[in-house]
């Protein structure tokens, strides 16, 4: 289904001061679903949120990169991390599932799962 | 009890974003006040504000804001971030760069921090307006930061990574000095080494607009003309935004490290007038009791103060009272010069107390006392009080500084030479 012109601004706007990047890869999630897409517009957010992101950009990091240690991410920019998910992806996040992700993998899996379901 | 002196200065204020800038705005009498066209466009009554020059804050995301080069915040740092709490990290990097502060200084279980501001009215209505209109779950978790009434007290000891005392003082427009005299007692005890003293607000329409409400603001539109204390014409304040922050320090501390210091704090009394919820006992009676305690606490007599800052808001109702206040101490035998320096910075809420202590320790540091600019004709109710309508270069000894806030909270502060 073509996406509206309404849900294409909101996803811009939860993307605000991501990389052009970013937004395309979530405007075309919106219309394909496709979890392809997810790394780009998850390490497009982190890069946004992280108070440290490496200067030659998370693209590189592995899964085992720790959110709080490695790139910086505080409780602020991790709830962030989770509203701009729950407004782009359309998904739910309890207060309790956020607790257990603290890598970039277990971000990962827990987005599939999400997205999955 | 040990001494305690004042060892760094830090200002962004409406007269100037640095002490050498308001110092000279001080000895020239220059006003900081300025037509605010966006406060004008709302409303009918009230169109001055004491401006802060070089940050704008047009909406309320933090990386639309901009500063002057010096002040400089990452996205993270500029999350939590309230428009007082940037205007103090940029006075309280001044502040530490004059003490001559270090890192471990700042950051040491003997440095504390003592602060005042009402908040930010703006981002708290933001705050709850998006919970409201867009949830819980689509408002940024930040703003349960921004929208606390102690906003900067949790910005700044995160900012600095202060470890000693830190509390956030909120009673009108004494709360900066309350604050002050509060950290003077800690350090005096023994309790701390160095306390960070921090008066601001946000110059906002949010925060100035209720004040209209009250119609205690000044509705002039010509910046030249208002704010006026003690001038027969006053016709109420003008709020200013803006920080100020004092480093005070141990004396014995502040020697051992080889600092200069501004002033000595001598002392500082404190009374409420137990009369109304925002006017005035006009007898003045609840500032004398403040002033007679500042100046027992000081050790010093009516006839020692050689300069007063008041108080003095260009309202009639405090104007006549701390009138009547400094006619009941001060007779003739001993006659401080008087200034409101408000006329020139506008009135800074929570602010005030803290600014105005800095302007006492200029004074006294560079030799000068600061008109009470504005004036036109004085009310004839300042007979036998010696308002300065002009600057003397007569130096003071002891300052002292006064505060009267809503509720009728009354703080006077005493500073000397070293």
């Amino acid at each position: 289904m073509p996406i509206t012109e309404e849900r294409k601004l909101e996803i811009a706007k939860s993307l605000k001061r991501c990389s052009d990047e970013t937004l395309e890869a979530a405007l075309r999630f919106e219309e394909s679903r496709d979890l392809a897409e997810l790394p780009v517009i998850m390490l497009g957010v982190l890069t946004r949120d992280a108070a440290h992101p490496k200067p030659e950009g998370l693209a590189a990091a592995t899964d085992d990169c720790r959110l709080m240690e490695d790139i910086g991410m505080d409780s602020f920019g991790m709830i962030e991390v989770v509203m701009t998910a729950e407004e782009v992806l359309g998904i739910t996040v309890a207060n309790q599932e956020m607790n257990d992700i603290r890598t970039l993998g277990q971000l990962k899996a827990f987005l599939r799962t999400k997205l999955a379901a | 009890m040990n001494r305690v002196v004042v060892t760094g200065l830090g200002f962004i204020s409406s007269i100037g974003n640095n002490r050498a800038a308001v110092l000279d705005s001080l000895r020239e009498g220059r006003s900081g006040i300025e037509f605010m066209p966006e406060l004008a466009a709302m409303n009918d009554r009230v169109k001055l504000a004491g401006t802060v020059k070089g940050f704008h804050f047009p909406t309320s995301d933090p990386l639309d804001w901009s500063f002057p080069e010096k002040v400089q915040f990452s996205r993270t740092q500029l999350r939590t971030m309230i428009p007082n709490a940037v205007y103090s990290v940029a006075a309280m990097e001044e502040a530490i760069s004059d003490a001559k502060l270090n890192t471990t200084l700042v950051s040491s279980p003997e440095t504390g921090l003592y602060c005042a501001s009402a908040g930010s009215a703006w981002l708290t209505h933001l705050a709850i307006e998006s919970v409201l209109t867009r949830g819980p779950g689509r408002t940024s978790a930040s703003t349960v930061v921004t929208g606390m009434p102690n906003s900067l007290h949790l910005n700044l000891t995160a900012r600095f990574a202060i470890k000693g005392a830190s509390v956030a003082f909120n009673s009108a427009c004494a709360s900066s000095s309350h604050a002050l005299g509060s950290a003077c007692d800690l350090i005096r005890l023994g309790r701390q080494k160095i306390m960070f003293v921090v008066g601001a607000e946000d110059c906002h329409p949010y925060n100035i607009l209720p004040f209209a409400s009250l119609r205690a603001l000044s509705s002039q539109s010509d910046p030249a003309l208002a704010p006026r204390p003690f001038d027969a014409s006053r016709d109420g304040f003008v709020i200013t935004g803006g920080s100020a922050v004092l480093v005070l320090e141990d004396a014995d501390h502040a020697a051992a490290r080889g600092v200069n210091s501004y002033a000595e704090v001598k002392g500082w009394g404190q009374a409420s007038d137990g009369y109304d919820v925002v006017a005035p006992d006009p007898t003045g009676n609840g500032l004398v009791r403040a002033m007679n305690l500042a100046l027992k606490d000081s050790e010093f007599t009516a006839a020692n103060i050689d300069y007063i800052n008041a108080h003095a808001t260009a309202t009639t109702a405090g104007d006549l009272a701390e009138l009547n206040a400094l006619k009941t101490l001060f007779t003739d035998d001993c006659r401080p010069q008087v200034s409101s320096t408000k006329a020139l910075t506008g009135h800074g809420l929570s602010l005030a107390g803290a600014l105005e202590a800095g302007i006492c320790c200029l004074a006294l540091k560079e030799g000068f006392m600061p008109a009470n600019g504005k004036v036109g004709k004085l009310d004839p109710s300042c007979d036998g009080v010696s308002i300065l309508t002009a600057r003397s270069d007569v130096a003071p000894r002891v300052a002292m500084s006064n505060s009267s806030g809503f509720g009728g909270a009354n703080v006077a502060l005493v500073f000397s030479t070293i």
